[in-house]
């Protein structure tokens, strides 16, 4: 008999020996789970209003329900937790009574109310069994609470089931926990016929049989014993009471003159599952698997524009209404834009003080009550000041419960004037006021600039600011339900309205809210619509695609891209609208569209939170929701994972001198104690190494920026080596290689565990990130040769975080080069809260470092003692 | 001698440095604390340091703080922190309060190291016990992990327990019964849940209690420490009826826990669960979900006999994940008691996913409530998801710990199966 | 013919003029003084009062009493006072009630002081306070609900969701407005309820209208119109019941029914059958022609200047339709404030008997006669505006109120308490009722002076102090979940020329999932914050002084919050109990698992296969040929 292996470490091959061994119907139903969802990705069909279990729903009719209920599924979240929850115990349940028993049980009439119950029925049944060896009390009370606890769940939840339905269920729940299953379900012979008829067992893999049905149970979670043939006693157990009890005592009978056979048979099996789970090829598959991983992570990302996996848009929050309305925005109106344009104009180049007392004057005679703010940022030795000015338009009929805001800066993102953009603001401000229908405030915010004052403005109406730099706001209305900003600094006529809609960290407004511009300004008025500065847009993978990265580059910058940017982390959704080109549309034009949104906004009754706030646009009119995209993301995070994993369980396995594991298959595969001291130290001292950059580069002034980064990326350069020298040499006993495969291990880890989180809140920043961190994964083995590793530290150098920044310094040439990449940062940190800074110095920084190190790393000569 | 000169150094050294860590938090970040004591991970309803001092606003202006729906916390916290200076003008000594609470829980958990229970029982000896850590090691992973650290910076009143209950666990190590119950009852006075471990501190008391005036009758003895509880509990709950003048105080924070009447969340699986649960059934499941975090006691004391010890740091576990308002300082105090194992330590089958899976919740978990209730662009899901899996991977640990704790014990009778693989049946 | 007519009127009319124009009661004028009612016990009488505001505002005030004595009405016999109302308050033992219906916002900045000194309003929606004699607190709450539920019936407003909720006892801020010292006054409950989100309608209207005598079919009830009344840019409608008595003989029972709008005259101008506001024909457009770049197509808007003209069928878009016949022919139904500076036209049957001093004319009319009432345009057209209106008194106190933070969790509320007047302090008691899920947390209750106008806050040390001496008083009981809302009542003081900002933080409960309406994400009401200037701080408010009524206080309203809460997954509840019962029976299948279960070896223990199985199915199959091989 070969020796067992051991149960110190964990292995992969528990998990995929497991994954291996489900039964069928398990197979089944996960399969089923996995194809709703898929499913509930397209559009067409609705899956979720067909399966989903609502309970005003449930007719005989529609008694289908309660078995589909529990494959339909509102999100990949959902459905993660829903597979992870059920596999095991349904795995066991069939396990225990064998598939036909399982799919009679839980497809019968009982449907949903038997579902969850049987479940835990198992678990009723198996305390009993063995409860011989549990002496607590006469009424083994564990026992019974839990199927008593799901049996009332399921009553509790299908109010209009019929009776019948519950009372099957009780019934079936105490025969089940006494273990006589056998009653309800169908008699073994006749499943045992069936069987023989159709020969299932040679046809079906993983079919589980009346025959094999397992009664033994595994550990909590799998453990890898392939399926244990049941302990007699204990099976019969329970049956004692049955009039079979002498049946099953020949049957043991039986089982004892054939008692050598089924060993020899039952090593078979057992080496076969050893000789598996010991074959040394196992452990060179992660690399590979993380490699498909991104791969495959890469290529979901390009099949993205494609129409089965894009949705085409649509409104979904029924409130709105847009394009719905008439539009009276025009006549004489236009004299008075002529007008105040006249005023604005004669305005450019005053000081900002100046343009306010203009223009509040304008604004109170329109009969709107004003007032203002100043603010003051400091960054990068920069003082970042201004005046706000703003106005609110009580609706008529309302209280100040809720409002919107209409943003016009005075100067826009590029520096430009917002000559119509301003007069455009006070004529429609003019034309809202004869209105009576108004439920909403509305307030007018004229800022200086579009970045810092909008932030201010935003930041003191929900008293987040900081008051040395920020005033509060002497006048306040309600909650704000949306924000339009108008960037309209082209004299020209236009043809097409330009949407901006990225805020800052890659948030993004509901997705009904572009949909309804894009539906007024296109449907409505025949203005056409651009997103992403994509200014011809033929509906072709590759303008999609190019749509789909430019906004995801976007969002990974983090950056505020105009007024409505700031508007986001207060749960305001908000876009920029900016006409271009050269058309026939004039300024009236775009105040329709904008009557048209506010009207749409006004007709609100709850805040926007129907439809998507995670989504990727690829045209006007086609986006892919987060279940579609988000895999991508996950799959490169977990790429990290699953390399972290593998070193793990790498670094617990032995080595020969040379290093390498041999290939025989007797080796014993006793584990080594881990030594987790040192790597643990490595990893948080780069951690905490990375607060240096952050702070420095947030807060040295403009002049000492582009001179301390070179300094710092020589340092960082260097770090690595130093480390590495520290590690083979400086230290009495060198490091081994389980170090550094520890080292590697745990800075993977954290860094997949980054990512992950990280894709949840900026998609599009961490799949960046995490592309750009891939070849960690694969090139920081301890290199053999000199070259080898002169090579990968070479390659590692080309990725680092700090030749990122400077490639980007390089690129952006017209923002000031380098040193104006990095004032932008500092500002855009100080001002609008980017962290975008600290995920490239905190996350991807300190894994650099590491993996630096490990490249370097030369294994040390140390026997490792076993245990 | 010399080597107690030596620890004793040690030991001032470490406490002094953990005292200097939370002082210098709170004196160099004075935001912090306040947005610790708003976080839901950390300070519960009934826990929670703006509500004491809410129901201390109200006590000291003679509002009964009971007759409101802010204040869930033992009366006898009232007078107790009314003595110190308002937090508002003097926050010092507050703070240095909590830092002297953390210390003592620090200096039992000592104390029970030491003892060397954790690796010999008066039934049970590990052929594994040489392998363990020394107080100080055991110590220094209590004060500094980063669980006990939030918790005493967000001053959540549950270090008051967490102190209660390891002083409890310390008293009945080193023989004191007595010592031991006044602690317990204390410690179940101030948030009920840890009368469940009167059976195993019993247990551990009977077997460690001092031989020369030692109560051989299980019965009598139990019946003594039982008596002593109960006498304890009905002092402190006299005085609180005193000091409030009326019995409301039961309902307000006793049945609160009962009844789970504040839904704020939290990382339990209580919370949604009642939230979303129909009206009709909600006592129901109520008394059902207590059944089921009463029901491991009397298995664990059985199965497990031989090392309460044991069994008390398991239940600690499945207290932190099945309490009505669990927060990271009940996995703190799970996570103090569990390196006393470190003998078993390597017998665990899944100590990288379990770490893996606590870490990704740690991350995942703040992310999921920033996006369900500040960003919007998630819902309540989110954040139920998380703490779902945060409970699986406890519940895990706990499986795991149980296991390798059984498995040592049966190495004893089948030396011959170390390192080898086994099953269950 | 009707010239002489109507200088017979005058005639008639003018030695009426001096002790009448004592009785005017004029919503400026202090609230009800007691000997305003002495005058005739059982009559009924009406009057409107007009007075144009800045911005082209039209301020109209209606007021309908009636008064019946005590023993008409214990028997039952009802002349002017309406019976529906009379059975409810009886049935109620009702001692006075104070109902309230209310739309839109004052705008103190530029309307100036609240007409009757804010006695007449109510917070957004509806507000219901009322008396109630009953010998305990149970049974003045058993009364309560009859009542609300009665009158929810009968104004068709759903003021039964007024439950324990909503209801608060409210110790400062109101006082009996009639005499009750016949009864035990500790007897008397005050009970006061708000619905913040009830939205004031039509259907509200016309039960209000059938109350009175003339059923809104003559006097000035018929210039009543829904479409008016709700397109105002404030509205208020209030029912007063109170007990009066004159001296130690026959008390009365009064009842005083108003309606105060304020008219956008450009918005009332608009046709009924043409409402929407399309821009005017550049012609009409007035333009400020001393711009240089004014021309035919470019104007700058002189707006102010529009809208100073109107006419009473204009604005209430139907004729006045005489004078009610049952109403006290000596009190003029209609009074115009305006400078006596300006011309006004009317046309129809009527006295007018004008009051230089006051600025006001009242017109006496004949019952069966149409009245319009014309207010030309200025002479000058761009007329300083405050030159053509009765400049506005100043409010004693402006109010603010607002939420501060963001996110579900928890919030603040802000509270800008400014305070105009140059000389004297301002005390005023501040009461909130506030709904249970606001957990709100007093501690941090702060009261800054603000030194004026300035939003800058104020260093923090100072605030402890302000706050010690600016919070005369707190009265406050706690909220109970589920049970009973929180009530806040404060006396503060506010020193000239300078503003109080009052601040707390509250947390946002998360609620059951039955608990939330079916629009769960717009929010919930926060009732209007209510703010009662005391005539002078030296007085105790909650003391019931016997002059307290002969001194007028001033009340106001602040604007309702809307509070978001967390909501929770609505379509979840099967997947979350199953998903948490899987979790809790993986532990617990877990752990008993472990406990129950011995080790053994990997490769000990039984074995079955299927060749096992096959065996003993043989042998099994064996034995029962056996059996039947005996049986044979």
């Amino acid at each position: 008999m070969p020796p067992a292996p051991t149960t110190l470490s964990f292995n992969t091959h528990r998990a995929r020996s497991y994954v291996v061994r489900l039964p069928l119907f398990t197979r089944a139903v996960l399969a089923t789970i996995i194809l709703f969802w898929i499913l509930g990705l397209q559009t067409w069909w609705d899956v979720r209003q067909w399966g989903a279990l609502i309970p005003s729903e449930i007719s005989f009719a529609t008694l289908y329900r309660m078995n589909t209920f529990p494959f339909i599924h509102l999100n990949i979240f959902h459905v993660i937790m829903n597979m992870l929850a059920l596999t095991p115990l349904l795995e066991r349940f069939e396990a225990e009574y064998g598939t036909l028993t399982t799919l009679a049980l839980f497809f019968g009439l009982m449907g949903a109310s038997i579902w969850v119950f049987l479940l835990l029925g198992m678990e009723a049944i198996r305390t009993y069994k063995t409860n011989p060896y549990f002496v607590l009390g006469t009424h083994n009370i564990p026992t019974w609470t839990t199927p008593i606890l799901v049996l009332f769940c399921v009553s509790a939840l299908v109010p209009s089931a019929s009776f019948l339905g519950h009372l099957s269920g009780l019934i079936v729940g105490y025969v089940c926990g006494f273990g006589y299953v056998k009653y309800l379900a169908p008699p073994e012979k006749i499943l045992r016929w069936i069987e023989g008829k159709l020969n299932l067992l040679g046809r079906l893999p993983h079919y589980v049989s009346v025959d094999q049905k397992t009664y033994g149970r595994f550990g909590v979670l799998p453990s890898t014993s392939s399926p244990v043939p049941p302990a007699v006693g204990l099976v019969q157990a329970p049956l004692e009471s049955t009039p079979r009890s002498k049946r099953d005592n020949e049957e043991v009978a039986g089982l004892e003159e054939t008692g050598a056979l089924e060993r020899r048979r039952h090593d078979g099996a057992t080496t076969g599952a050893l000789r598996l789970r010991r074959d040394p090829r196992i452990m060179k598959l992660p690399p590979y698997m993380s490699l498909l991983f991104v791969i495959v992570g890469v290529v979901w990302l390009l099949l993205l524009p494609f129409d089965q996996y894009s949705r085409r848009t649509y409104i979904s929050e029924n409130a709105l209404l847009p394009g719905q309305v008439h539009t009276y925005f025009s006549g004489s109106d236009q004299n008075v834009l002529r007008a105040y344009k006249h005023e604005v104009n004669a305005l450019v180049g005053k000081s900002n003080v100046q343009i306010n007392d203009k223009l509040e004057s304008i604004l109170k005679g329109i009969g709107l009550k004003t007032a203002r703010q100043n603010f003051t940022y400091h960054a990068a030795g920069h003082a970042i000041s201004g005046q706000n000015l703003y106005a609110i338009l009580q609706a008529p009929r309302g209280d100040a419960t809720e409002a919107i805001v209409l943003v016009a800066a005075w100067e826009n993102a590029k520096h430009e004037v917002n000559r119509n953009g301003i007069p455009l603001a006070l004529t429609l401000l003019r034309y809202f006021k004869r209105w009576s229908l108004w439920s909403k405030d509305i307030i007018l915010v004229i800022t200086p600039d579009s970045i810092a004052g909008p932030q201010a403005w935003v930041d003191a109406y929900h008293d987040a600011h900081n008051p040395s730099q920020v005033a509060g706001l002497p006048l306040k209305s309600g909650a704000l339900q949306g924000a339009i900003a108008i960037d309209y600094a082209q004299e020209t006529r236009y043809d097409s309205v330009h949407i901006v809609y990225d805020g800052v960290n890659g948030q993004l407004p509901n997705l009904d809210l572009i949909n309804s511009v894009v539906h007024i300004a296109r449907g409505q008025m025949g203005i056409g619509v651009a997103l992403q500065e994509m200014w011809r847009h033929t509906d072709s993978y590759q303008d999609r695609l190019s749509t789909m990265l430019r906004g995801m580059l976007k969002q990974g910058l983090g950056l505020a891209s105009g007024p409505h940017s700031s508007f986001m982390p207060y749960h305001v959704d908000a876009v920029t609208l900016q006409p271009f080109g050269s058309g026939w549309h004039d300024e009236m034009a775009m105040g329709r569209v904008i009557e048209g949104t506010f009207r749409s906004l006004n007709n609100l009754l709850e805040h926007l939170h129907q439809s998507f706030f995670f989504y990727l646009l690829m045209s006007r009119d086609r986006f892919v929701s987060i279940g579609t995209y988000l895999p991508s993301a996950m799959l490169v995070a977990a790429s990290f994972t699953i390399m972290a994993i593998a070193l793990w369980v790498k670094s617990g396995q032995p080595e020969k001198e040379d290093g390498k594991e041999s290939d025989d298959k007797d080796v014993s595969t006793a584990v080594v104690e881990r030594d987790l001291f040192l790597p643990l130290g490595v990893v948080i001292l780069c951690q905490s190494l990375s607060i240096i950059p952050l702070y420095l580069f947030n807060h040295a002034s403009e002049t000492f920026l582009t001179p301390s980064f070179l300094f710092f990326t020589l340092l960082s350069t260097l770090l690595p080596h130093a480390l590495s020298f520290y590690l083979t040499s400086a230290r009495n006993t060198p490091a081994t290689a389980q170090h550094y495969h520890l080292l590697k291990s745990f800075s993977l880890l954290l860094l997949g565990m980054f990512l992950s989180s990280l894709a949840t809140l900026n998609f599009s920043l961490s799949l960046i990130i995490g592309l750009l961190a891939s070849p960690l994964t694969f090139l920081c083995y301890p290199a053999k040769t000199a070259l080898g590793r002169a090579l990968s530290m070479g390659l590692l150098h080309v990725l680092s975080p700090t030749t990122a920044v400077l490639l980007v310094g390089l690129a952006a040439t017209q923002s000031g080069g380098l040193g104006g990449v990095l004032l932008e940062a500092a500002k855009a940190w100080h001002v609008s809260g980017t962290w975008t800074s600290l995920v490239v110095w905190c996350v991807w920084w300190p894994a650099w470092i590491v993996g630096g190190v490990v490249v370097l790393g030369r294994v040390g000569e140390r026997k490792v003692k076993t245990l | 001698m010399d080597g107690g000169k030596v620890t004793l150094g040690r030991a001032a050294g470490l406490y002094a440095g953990a005292a200097v860590l939370r002082l210098a938090i709170f004196s160099l970040l004075p935001a912090l604390p306040d947005l610790l004591t708003g976080r839901v991970e950390i300070s519960t309803p009934v826990t929670s340091f703006k509500r004491l001092q809410e129901g201390l606003f109200l006590y000291n202006h003679n509002v009964s703080p009971y007759d409101g729906g802010v204040y869930h916390q033992a009366p006898l916290f009232l007078p107790l922190f009314s003595l110190l200076p308002s937090y508002a003008t003097f926050p010092f000594l507050t703070n240095f309060l909590y830092v002297i609470v953390d210390l003592l829980s620090a200096n039992a958990l000592w104390k029970i190291a030491e003892s060397g229970e954790a690796g010999a029982s008066a039934h049970f000896t590990s052929p594994r016990r040489e392998k363990r850590w020394s107080g100080f090691v055991i110590a220094a992973t209590f004060l500094f992990n980063p669980f006990t650290v939030a918790t005493c910076i967000g001053r959540s009143t549950s270090v008051f327990t967490t102190c209660a209950i390891l002083h409890a666990v310390a008293k009945a190590v080193s023989g004191a019964p007595f010592g031991a119950m006044a602690a317990l009852a204390f410690a179940s006075y101030l948030s009920m849940y840890p009368l469940l471990l009167l059976p195993p501190i019993m247990l551990l008391a009977y077997d460690r209690q001092n031989p020369t005036r030692a109560i051989r009758s299980p019965l009598k003895f139990s019946l003594a420490c039982t008596t002593t509880v109960a006498l304890i509990s009905a002092a402190l709950l006299g005085m609180s009826y005193l000091l409030t003048g009326s019995w409301e105080f039961l309902a307000a924070t006793y049945g609160v826990q009962l009844t789970l009447s504040d839904l704020t969340p939290n990382v339990g699986l209580w919370w949604y669960f009642f939230i979303e649960m129909f009206d009709s059934f909600r006592s129901f499941f109520l008394a059902v979900f207590w059944l089921h975090l009463s029901c491991y006691v009397g298995g664990l004391c059985v199965r497990i006999r031989s090392q309460p010890l044991a069994v008390i740091t398991l239940l600690l576990g499945i207290f932190a994940i099945f309490k009505p308002y669990p927060s990271i300082s009940d996995t703190s105090l799970f996570l103090a008691l569990v390196p006393l194992y470190r003998h078993v330590l390597p017998l665990m089958r899944y100590s990288f996913v379990i770490a893996a899976v606590i870490l990704y919740c740690v991350l995942l978990g703040p992310a999921f409530y920033h996006l369900w209730i500040y960003a919007g662009s998630g819902n309540a899901n989110f954040f139920y998801a998380i703490t779902l899996v945060w409970g699986l991977g406890q519940s895990l640990l706990v499986c795991d710990l149980m296991f390798a704790v059984l498995r040592d014990e049966w190495e004893v009778e089948r030396p011959e199966m170390v390192g080898k693989e086994i099953r269950q049946i | 013919m009707r010239q002489p007519l109507s200088t017979l009127f005058l005639f008639f009319f003018s030695f009426l003029s001096l002790p009448l124009s004592l009785s005017l009661t004029t919503p400026d004028s202090d609230s009800q003084a007691p000997q305003d009612y002495i005058h005739a016990e059982t009559d009924y009488q009406e009057q409107l009062h007009l007075r144009p505001l800045p911005r082209a505002a039209l301020l109209a005030s209606f007021s309908f009493r009636s008064n019946t004595t005590f023993s008409e009405f214990t028997s039952r016999n009802f002349r002017l006072f309406p019976r529906s109302l009379g059975q409810i308050l009886s049935y109620a033992n009702t001692r006075e009630l104070h109902l309230r219906f209310n739309l839109g916002r004052w705008d103190a900045e530029s309307w100036g002081s609240r007409p009757w000194n804010g006695a007449r309003e109510g917070g957004t929606g509806v507000e219901l306070w009322a008396w109630l004699v009953a010998d305990s607190e149970a049974e003045a709450e058993r009364k309560w609900v009859v009542l609300t539920n009665a009158l929810s019936g009968l104004f068709c407003a759903s003021l039964n969701f007024i439950d324990s909720t909503r209801t608060t006892r409210p110790v400062m801020s109101f006082r009996p407005e009639g005499n009750h010292n016949d009864v035990d006054p500790g007897k008397m409950h005050l009970l006061h309820g708000v619905l913040p989100h009830e939205v004031v309608c039509t259907e509200n209207l016309t039960p209000f209208l059938k109350l009175l005598p003339c059923k809104g079919k003559a006097g000035i009830a018929s210039l009543l119109d829904g479409h008016k009344l709700f397109d105002a840019s404030w509205q208020s409608m209030a029912i007063d019941v109170r007990p009066i008595c004159v001296g130690e003989d026959e008390c009365v029972l009064q009842i005083e029914q108003t309606i105060d709008m304020v008219l956008d005259v450009d918005r009332a101008k608009r046709p009924r059958e043409n409402p929407i506001p399309r821009p005017l024909p550049s012609h009409f457009l007035p333009c400020d022609t001393s711009k240089p770049y004014h021309s035919h197509d470019t104007c700058f808007p002189l707006d102010h200047t529009r809208n100073r003209d109107w006419s009473l069928t204009q604005v209430f878009g139907r004729p006045l339709k005489g004078a009610c016949p049952l109403s006290n022919p000596s009190i003029p139904p209609i009074c115009l404030h305006v400078p006596s500076s300006r011309k006004v036209f009317f046309a129809g049957v009527a006295a007018e008997q004008e009051n230089e001093r006051e600025n006001i004319r009242c017109y006496h009319l004949s019952p069966e006669e149409e009245f319009n009432l014309v207010l030309p345009p200025p002479e000058l057209p761009d007329a300083d505006e405050l030159d053509l209106v009765v400049p506005p008194t100043p409010p004693p106190l402006y109010a603010e109120r607002s939420f501060t933070g963001y996110g579900q969790e928890r919030g603040g509320v802000q509270a800008l308490l400014h305070n105009p007047s140059k000389a004297e302090h301002v005390s005023f008691i501040y009461f909130e009722t506030l709904p249970w899920f606001m957990r709100i947390y007093l501690h941090t209750l702060t009261a800054r002076l603000i030194p004026n106008n300035s939003t800058t806050s104020p260093p923090k040390d100072i605030k402890v102090k302000e706050s010690v001496d600016l919070i005369k008083k707190i009265n406050y009981r706690p909220a109970l979940d589920r049970a009973r809302p929180s009530h806040l009542e404060l006396h503060l003081t506010v020193p000239p020329l300078s503003t109080v900002q009052l601040t707390y933080t509250f947390d946002k409960t998360i609620l059951r999932y039955t608990e939330y309406p079916p629009d769960a994400n717009r929010g919930f009401d926060v009732p209007a914050a209510i703010i009662t200037v005391l005539p002078d701080d030296s007085s105790d408010p909650s003391a019931p002084s016997p002059d307290s009524n002969l001194q007028p206080r001033y009340s106001l309203r602040t604007t309702t919050l809307l509070c978001s809460l967390p909501t929770p997954d609505f379509s979840m509840p099967y997947n979350v109990i199953i998903f948490t019962s899987t979790a809790i029976a993986l532990a617990f299948g877990g752990v008993f698992n472990i406990l129950v279960r011995r080790f053994v070896a990997a490769d000990e223990g039984p074995v079955v296969g299927i060749a096992a199985l096959k065996r003993r199915l043989m042998l099994r199959i064996g034995g029962l040929l056996k059996k039947l091989g005996v049986k044979a």
